[in-house]
């Protein structure tokens, strides 16, 4: 993990063209913009897809960063979010389930906990996507409620409502579901 | 409004249930490192770079005319002042024609 003056430094040099300086950022954020992607959009190939494409707009427009503003982390999460709500704007029809149905023939770890995933991500696939968003960035990305704040575009306050209610929808769900299954 | 409480163990049943849902990275940095495409950062700013070449040229402009507006101003400011102070035969500027013909000094001519 990088500071904000070694990430701005890096941003810089990744406007100048520099490609390894944008592989050393890429291999820090891929894998959490991956995983964001895919809980925010229940399907694993466009988490990745989303990933690829927020990299690679800091790859082409690396200059419009502005560390005054906020965070690399936060920017970058604003652009992945931008294009997933761009996607299904444009008429996308997320299948949610269809990436976990397939994985029937995973190793046995991931088997094990294929039926609580599918339940908590059928769950956060009910929720609204702002509730969905801010949850996941606060509760697997780790970001404060400030950072959430920035990469929705909200105030604190709001963003604080939006965790509160998420957290309780999707405990009420899970409970249901977890009371419904033997 | 006042958003209900959450309780310590509804808390810890949730953070157990998100903590199962665990999302594997399978992204290609590899792949995507080799796929970059140039940056092209002279295309994308065609627009703006018709804006930037055209003040480039006003500022080359302005910049050979700040020496010479600077050398032709003492010029200027002495037609200026003589044209406008009064002209000899006159011991101060209220009595000169100029003057008092502007303030309407009816009377002046015989």
């Amino acid at each position: 993990m990088y500071t904000e003056a070694e990430e701005g430094q890096r941003v810089f040099q990744v406007a100048q063209g520099d490609r390894q300086a944008f592989a050393e950022l890429a291999a820090c954020y891929l894998p959490k913009l991956e995983q964001y992607g895919t809980r925010l959009s229940g399907r694993p190939a466009l988490g990745e897809d989303l990933a690829q494409e927020t990299l690679l707009q800091l790859w082409l427009e690396a200059r419009r960063f502005d560390p005054a503003r906020g965070r690399l982390s936060t920017w970058l999460y604003r652009i992945a979010r931008n294009r997933f709500l761009d996607q299904q704007r444009q008429g996308w029809r997320w299948l949610g389930l269809e990436s976990l149905e397939g994985r029937d023939a995973m190793p046995d770890p991931e088997l094990e906990q294929l039926s609580d995933a599918r339940q908590v991500q059928q769950a956060l696939q009910r929720l609204p996507e702002r509730q969905r968003s801010a949850l996941l960035l606060s509760y697997y990305e780790g970001l404060s409620q400030k950072e959430v704040a920035e990469v929705l575009g909200l105030g604190l306050r709001a963003v604080e409502s939006l965790i509160a209610r998420a957290r309780r929808a999707l405990g009420k769900t899970l409970e249901e579901e977890h009371a419904r299954t033997p | 409004m006042q958003e209900p409480h959450e309780t310590p163990e509804a808390r810890e049943r949730l953070e157990a249930w998100l903590d199962r849902y665990a999302v594997t990275p399978r992204a290609n940095l590899e792949g995507l490192l080799s796929n970059l495409p140039p940056q092209e950062a002279p295309a994308r700013a065609r627009p703006r770079g018709g804006r930037v070449a055209s003040s480039a040229r006003w500022g080359a402009f302005i910049d050979l005319w700040r020496p010479a507006a600077l050398a032709a101003l003492p010029v200027l400011l002495g037609f200026v002042l003589s044209s406008a102070l009064p002209t000899e035969n006159s011991d101060s500027w209220e009595a000169s024609e100029q003057w008092v013909f502007a303030a309407g000094g009816e009377g002046y001519y015989p």
